[in-house]
């Protein structure tokens, strides 16, 4: 699974959560900022995405994700292990 | 002695199976209509109670975030509703100190929509997979919470759980932090999204509804001989009550004056009522007794009325112990013959309709009374509403766990 790939199953999945248009979150999207996520969604996102790519997201990792490309580099960091 | 201080209602707010709004639900309750029909949110085929009074066409998202509305449990959103619908009714926005403004507006069961879908998930896929929301999604204070932090409400705040007691006691309660000077207005009642496949068969399985499958409609039929349990139903219903001189400083419509608060425990049973209704007769008297009024005083009395075996006769006897003579005189309706019970948001759903009887001289039937329990003889206004001066109302709410709660409104003088 390449970065494209990842991006499009994980924005899917993030739409999905916060109920808006897929076509709102690029990779430059910051969570807080532009997608007004609060710590209880960026945990509800993080669960979203275990189930989704079947990876473990550690809490201490999510604290410090700004961007949605660092959502998806993370993602792929797990899968390549 | 309570202070002085005076309790009235400057807005109502509701969603119930009649309608989403107060002028819908009205309407159709005095139209003698029934909200009750086959439940539609899951198949209930297995289940002994077919039958639910459920909201329709209710958006979550017209009073909640849309990714909240995806997750958050039905009865938060119907808290929303109704509250709104009230502040916006009470024109309780502008020029107040919000400090001063509390919310109470209780849930007898919390989120079990939300609960049973992730305990569900929970087993088939682990804990790790619990949505972080489960807790603030599912407690049943949550109502009172959301609604704060959207009105940005920052007086007394919480949520009272007595069972299907639960709004007239959140009405209550906030009644004594108005006379009490803890805050200048509440917003007040009760919510319940209970038509959820787990609470279904937990009253089914206590035999407490009605099983009248057959006949949806006519499932809810209290104080009648063929009574056979009650219909769960959803929704919730708010009221704005406040102090008056702040509601007049404001230029507030007025409904009615609060006038009356009865509070008592059965200590009998923990779903039994007592059967000499001794209960429900002090809780009346109670709220009698506070109001400075005599039975005679009293134009209408909306009935717990169930229409379980039961309560019925037994709120009749305590009705006909408080009341004596006057009794044969005095309209009494269970409107849940139309709504079902509404559980935590039944006592303010009844509180809406006390108030707009007052205010439109319009007493709501009890529909589907064809045939009295011989032990049931007062005048229960069957079937069809009537016109009819209504000076002092009386509303009861009983609760398992023995919770008694009266409450009584009147006609707003100077």
């Amino acid at each position: 699974m390449n970065t494209d790939d990842i991006f499009v199953r994980s924005r899917k999945v993030a739409a999905e959560i916060l109920d808006i248009p897929e076509e709102s979150i690029s990779m430059n999207s910051r969570f807080i900022d532009d997608l007004n996520v609060d710590s209880l969604f960026l945990t509800q996102l993080a669960v979203g995405m275990e189930e989704e790519f079947k990876i473990r997201v550690e809490d201490e990792d999510t604290k410090t994700m700004v961007t949605f490309q660092e959502m998806v580099d993370y993602i792929e960091a797990r899968l390549a292990v | 002695m309570l202070p002085n201080r005076r309790v009235v209602v400057t807005g109502l707010g509701a969603v119930t199976p009649l309608g989403n709004d107060v002028d819908s639900t009205w309407s159709s309750a005095c139209a003698g209509q029934s909200g009750i029909d086959s439940i539609s949110k899951f198949d209930a085929s297995d289940y002994s109670t077919q039958i639910a009074g459920e909201v329709k066409n209710f958006e979550p998202k017209d009073w909640v975030e849309g990714r909240e509305a995806r997750l958050m449990d039905p009865f938060i959103p119907f808290a929303c509703a109704a509250a709104g619908m009230a502040i916006e009714d009470a024109g309780l926005d502008e020029g107040i100190n919000r400090e001063r403004i509390g919310v109470s507006i209780g849930s007898s069961v919390g989120g079990y929509t939300f609960l049973c879908a992730q305990h569900k998930a929970l087993l088939e896929k682990g804990p790790r997979l619990t949505s972080p929301m489960l807790i603030p999604y599912i407690i049943p204070d949550m109502a009172s919470g959301y609604v704060s932090i959207k009105h940005r409400f920052k007086g007394p705040n919480h949520c009272i759980v007595s069972a299907c007691a639960t709004a007239a006691s959140s009405i209550g309660e906030s009644f004594l932090s108005i006379k009490y000077g803890i805050a200048e207005a509440m917003v007040a009642g009760g919510t319940d999204a209970g038509v959820n496949p787990l609470v279904l068969a937990g009253f089914a399985a206590a035999r407490a509804l009605s099983t009248a499958n057959d006949e949806p409609s006519r499932a809810s039929k209290p104080f009648d001989q063929k009574r056979d349990g009650f219909v769960l139903a959803e929704g919730a219903a708010v009221l704005v009550l406040e102090e008056l001189e702040h509601a007049r400083a404001r230029g507030a419509k007025i409904y009615a004056e609060l006038v009356g608060y009865g509070s008592c425990a059965d200590a009998h049973h923990i779903t039994l009522p007592d059967p000499d209704g001794s209960g429900a007769a002090r809780c009346m008297e109670m709220a009698l007794s506070q109001a400075g009024l005599a039975p005679k005083d009293v134009s209408y009395i909306n009935a717990h009325g169930t229409s379980t075996p039961m309560n019925d006769r037994h709120e009749t006897a305590a009705i006909r112990q408080v009341f004596g003579s006057s009794a044969d005189s005095i309209p009494v309706s269970s409107t849940k013959s139309m709504t079902g019970h509404l559980l935590g948001a039944a006592g303010s759903i009844e509180a809406i309709f006390c108030l707009l009887a007052m205010r439109d001289s319009i007493i709501p039937p009890t529909i589907n009374l064809e045939s009295p329990d011989p032990y049931c003889d007062l005048d229960y206004v069957p079937n069809r509403a009537r016109r009819a001066p209504v000076d002092v109302a009386l509303t009861n709410s009983f609760g398992f766990g023995g919770h008694d709660v009266s409450l009584i409104f009147k006609k707003y003088a100077d």
